[in-house]
């Protein structure tokens, strides 16, 4: 088992390395004059020079690397090059933010999803499972920062039934953890719970609309080839009900695989939340990825993809030790 | 000792639906069984026993209907029972083991969270309350090492130790009717010894009734009480244990006896196997008469009008216009 | 309790179904007509200006009302959806030749090449496509050939993934050896060989993939990555509605829309080339 996480373990390291190192290449790919925007419009030669051995630029690419490399380990992302400022403060202000929309829309994905395959799995031919096909089938063929619009349109604007932008209309609570929500609960402020809620509720709808189809077809599936095994019969032979025969036996041997898609999908929610911030004005990290991308502000750029990319490996990492709590098969190979 | 009807089963007929149509599998099968005996149920693959006793329970597969009969238990129509009714009575007043132990545990779950199960369902103890009890119903059944057991996952225990973890697991709500299908198929001849004796055991303690289902006419007759043998889905010969191996007359239950070893025979008869093959439901359905023509010797004009109707001695009847004498 | 005999009404629904099973088909049909002859549908120039009728509901000279510019919606979006089914279609078919190959060979040779091919591969696997597309996107610069390049890199990695278990298993096959025997150089192998067999699958994924892709493609122009303006670009069109947001209804919602025919069309399509290759399979 110690061997199996080890493997894991270094395979994240692997990915985060190929990343970071990706990263540094295309930098140094681009064909842009990083001194140039440091030093400003108008410098001169002499102010730019100055400014490129101020950045290191002026010292082998190897070395480049290196203190590219222990930057990074350090937590220094090195300096914007449209707002001068560190990138790594800057992405700390706006993380929290990003990861109250993220771990919502994980959380509301995975019960939806999961929830809505065990339904389905079970009513077989009936209507239900034909909408949550239907449905599921639409989600997957949305473009999510397009559905994010027209919920902002028509739930928001037309409807007024929920916020456009932002993530509270008030002063926040104090900072315990960031997430709006929690922290107001910690301060017993609920008017300032319900808003962040409330502020939440369009941006994770788009998000989850656009992901739960996976996880609901696999979880289907899955469920349903569980449900063709001996022990199911027992179970029935035993006077189980439907729902201890499907919660008790059937998920704990079907959720596997759909254990496995959770974390692989957490990359396109990555990504998904990107493309939903920028819509609702959310100031979390993708909003300053999109900035920075207006700005050709490259260091931001790779900065905020290092940040996802370890988001995601950590993730990932979490779901590999999760299996053998729940699949005691798995504890003994 | 004998003594009252636990369950009767009358003119049972059910039909799987196959390929665009209705096949039936079992027809017109009646039999009792009371508590304190042990009938065994007889006959190859494809005779309708297993869907006889998946019928008598309503775990029938979704393609599978029960066309007519009545299933009485305690007086009442098990057929016509709702869906709750049912389901408070499996695993409480009427248990079922199902075939090959190896697979019909959850893999994922302790054994003995599972035998603790039906106390869980039934009785609405928590896990914590049901262990001693399931704890103690594996001692019952033979177990020695109860706690590894208990904490044991299916994987990890020999087809022997599950198949008493199985019967543990029916008999912990002490049950009236224990139905078990094919209990020692899956496993090894000495342990099909000492399973079978655990279910004489068990049945003779709890004063149980007990229908067990098998394609192994001399394995159930070492502890059965009354066997019903099935051929195409009709009952072919029912009788005590002692009549059918001995006397028994229907070509059937004679040719089977003949095809497999057993000491009631004269030592010098020949092992000979049944020529032909079983029946296809379909043939069957379709042509008037006895099911078993094709292979029988004693074929006779009335075989091929119509199915013979049971008739015989008391206790004793067979379905056959030109019945084996007796040898 | 009758059992009930196959009633006429499941005879005819077979029928039905039968017939209904070619309609895939028809989709494509629909879909090249509208690649191939915009003009037949869109008889409107999607670049014309006409700044005297900026920002018009739909009517019935515009089905789309028009952009802040005066074109009409109607032609932007249908050239839009031909680039991007277009551009999308050759971003998944170079991803599936190149991983093809890739995990072609590497499924063929093993040994050192293939364990360095598949860490790869994992490494790509393993991330989010829409940042990585994004990283590489902003570091060459935008335009449709930087996200075509961009996209192609993130797409590969499954097709040689998938392309290397299926020449595992096939390679034990007594055709395999014949063919090594005959002296059939390994590429050749994979090409002549091989290929036939993996087509079926290849072709249901990449039917999946060309949804995906206009999804991808259409995201990435909406943040300003992709086509420049004045292309008309799905993505970029509605990334443009979004100043116009409260008063130009139609500039938001109805864009979408193409998109969303188009990946439920590739999503239909691979539906039904997943079926017949089940059908296959079986036989």
């Amino acid at each position: 088992m110690i061997y199996y996480l080890l493997r894991r373990l270094v395979g994240a390291v692997a990915v985060l390395f190929g990343v970071v190192t990706g990263t540094f290449v295309l930098s140094h790919v681009v064909p842009s004059c990083p001194a140039c925007a440091v030093a400003g419009v108008r410098a001169g030669p002499a102010q730019i020079a100055a400014a490129a051995h101020s950045l290191g630029l002026d010292r082998p690419v190897w070395e480049q690397y290196v203190t590219y490399i222990s930057g990074l380990a350090r937590g220094d992302f090195g300096i914007s090059y449209a707002s001068r400022q560190e990138i790594g403060p800057a992405i700390l202000t706006y993380l929290p933010a990003t990861l109250e929309l993220v771990v919502y829309s994980f959380i509301v994905y995975a019960v939806l999803g999961v929830g809505l395959g065990l339904v389905w799995a079970w009513r077989g031919n009936r209507p239900e499972s034909w909408i949550i096909r239907l449905f599921s089938m639409l989600g997957t063929a949305l473009p999510v920062f397009w559905f994010a619009m027209v919920l902002q349109l028509w739930l928001g604007s037309t409807l007024g039934w929920f916020p456009i932008t932002g993530r509270l209309d008030m002063d926040p609570p104090p900072t315990i953890t960031g997430f709006y929500t929690i922290d107001a609960l910690a301060a017993g402020n609920l008017d300032a719970f319900g808003n962040a809620v409330w502020h939440l509720a369009l941006p994770v709808t788009a998000l989850v609309m656009w992901l739960f189809a996976v996880a609901t077809r696999l979880t289907q599936k899955s469920v349903v080839e569980e449900m063709q095994m001996p022990y199911v019969r027992t179970a029935i032979a035993k006077g189980a009900g439907t729902r201890r025969v499907l919660l008790g036996h059937v998920l704990r041997n079907a959720i596997n695989p759909v254990i496995t898609m959770l974390g692989l999908q957490f990359g396109w929610l990555l990504g998904g939340t990107v493309l939903v911030e920028v819509v609702f004005s959310w100031p979390g990290i993708g909003t300053y990825m999109f900035n920075a991308l207006q700005t050709f502000d490259f260091p931001a750029i790779m900065a905020v993809t290092v940040v996802i990319t370890l988001g995601f490996v950590i993730v990932n990492l979490i779901v590999d030790l999760i299996y053998p709590v729940v699949d005691p098969r798995i504890r003994l190979t | 000792m004998i003594g009252t009807t636990v369950c009767a089963v009358d003119g049972l007929t059910v039909a799987y639906h196959s390929g665009g149509e209705w096949l039936k599998a079992v027809r017109e099968v009646s039999f009792e069984v009371c508590s304190g005996e042990i009938l065994a149920i007889v006959g190859e693959t494809g005779s309708g026993k297993s869907t006889t006793a998946t019928a008598m329970i309503r775990m029938l597969p979704r393609n599978g209907r029960v066309v007519s009969g009545r299933v009485s238990f305690d007086g009442r129509d098990l057929l016509a029972l709702s869906t709750g009714e049912m389901r408070r009575l499996r695993g409480q007043d009427i248990a079922y083991v199902p075939q090959q132990p190896m697979s019909a545990f959850n893999p994922t779950m302790t054994v003995g969270r599972q035998v603790a199960e039906p106390l869980v369902i039934h009785r609405g103890m928590s896990q914590r309350e049901a262990a001693p009890l399931a704890a103690k119903r594996l001692r019952e059944m033979g177990i020695h090492e109860v706690e590894r057991v208990m904490r044991a996952y299916p994987h990890e225990l020999s087809g022997g130790m599950l198949q008493r973890a199985m019967i543990a697991t029916a008999m912990i709500c002490q049950p009236r009717l224990l139905i078990l299908d094919e209990p020692t198929s899956a496993l090894d001849v000495t342990i099909q010894r000492q399973i079978l004796s655990l279910i004489k055991e068990v049945q003779v303690g709890y004063h149980l009734a007990v229908v067990l289902i098998s394609h192994d006419l001399t394995v159930v007759s070492q502890v059965a009480d009354r066997i019903l043998v099935l051929y195409g889905g009709r009952a072919a010969e029912i009788g005590p244990t002692l009549d059918i191996t001995t006397r028994s007359r229907h070509p059937y239950t004679r040719g089977l006896l003949r095809s497999t070893l057993t000491g009631t025979l004269e030592h010098k008869a020949k092992l000979t196997s049944l020529a032909g093959y079983p029946p296809n439901p379909l043939e069957v359905d379709r042509e008037p008469g006895c099911p078993f023509r094709p292979r029988c010797h004693r074929e006779i004009a009335e075989c091929a009008v119509a199915f013979p109707p049971l008739e015989g001695e008391p206790g004793h009847l067979w379905a056959c216009y030109d019945p084996e004498p007796i040898s | 309790m009758a059992a009930p005999a196959l009633g006429r009404v499941e005879a005819r629904r077979m029928d039905l179904g039968r017939a209904l099973k070619w309609w895939p088909l028809l989709l494509i049909g629909v879909w090249v007509v509208i690649i191939a002859l915009p003009g037949l549908i869109a008889p409107q120039n999607p670049l014309t200006l006409n700044l005297g009728n900026t920002l018009a509901p739909p009517s019935g000279s515009n089905f789309f009302g028009t952009d802040e510019a005066g074109r009409d919606l109607w032609s932007r979006c249908v050239w839009g959806v031909r680039y991007s089914l277009g551009i999308s279609i050759v971003i998944v078919v170079s991803a599936a030749v190149i991983g093809t190959l890739i995990g072609g060979l590497a499924g063929l040779l093993r040994g050192p090449i293939d364990t360095l091919l598949m860490r790869t591969t994992d490494v790509f696997l393993a991330f989010p496509y829409l940042i990585l597309a994004i990283a590489i996107a902003s570091a060459v610069g935008p335009g449709l050939t930087t996200v075509v390049v961009a996209l192609t890199a993130v797409w590969w990695p499954g097709y040689a993934r998938m392309v290397r278990g299926q020449v595992l298993a096939l390679k034990e096959l007594a055709f395999v050896e014949g063919a090594r025997a005959a002296g059939t150089s390994t590429p050749m192998i994979l090409i002549r060989h091989l290929l036939p067999h993996l087509l079926p699958q290849l072709s249901a994924r990449v039917s999946m993939d060309v949804g995906y892709a206009v999804l991808a493609l259409t995201g990435l122009s909406f943040l300003g990555l992709g086509a420049q303006p004045p292309t008309p670009e799905l993505g970029a069109i509605i990334a443009d509605a979004r100043s116009h947001l409260l008063v130009a209804w139609w500039y938001t919602t109805l864009p979408g829309l193409f998109v969303l025919a188009a990946v439920l069309s590739a999503m239909v399509v691979n539906d039904w080339l997943e079926g017949r290759n089940k059908g296959e399979l079986s036989r």
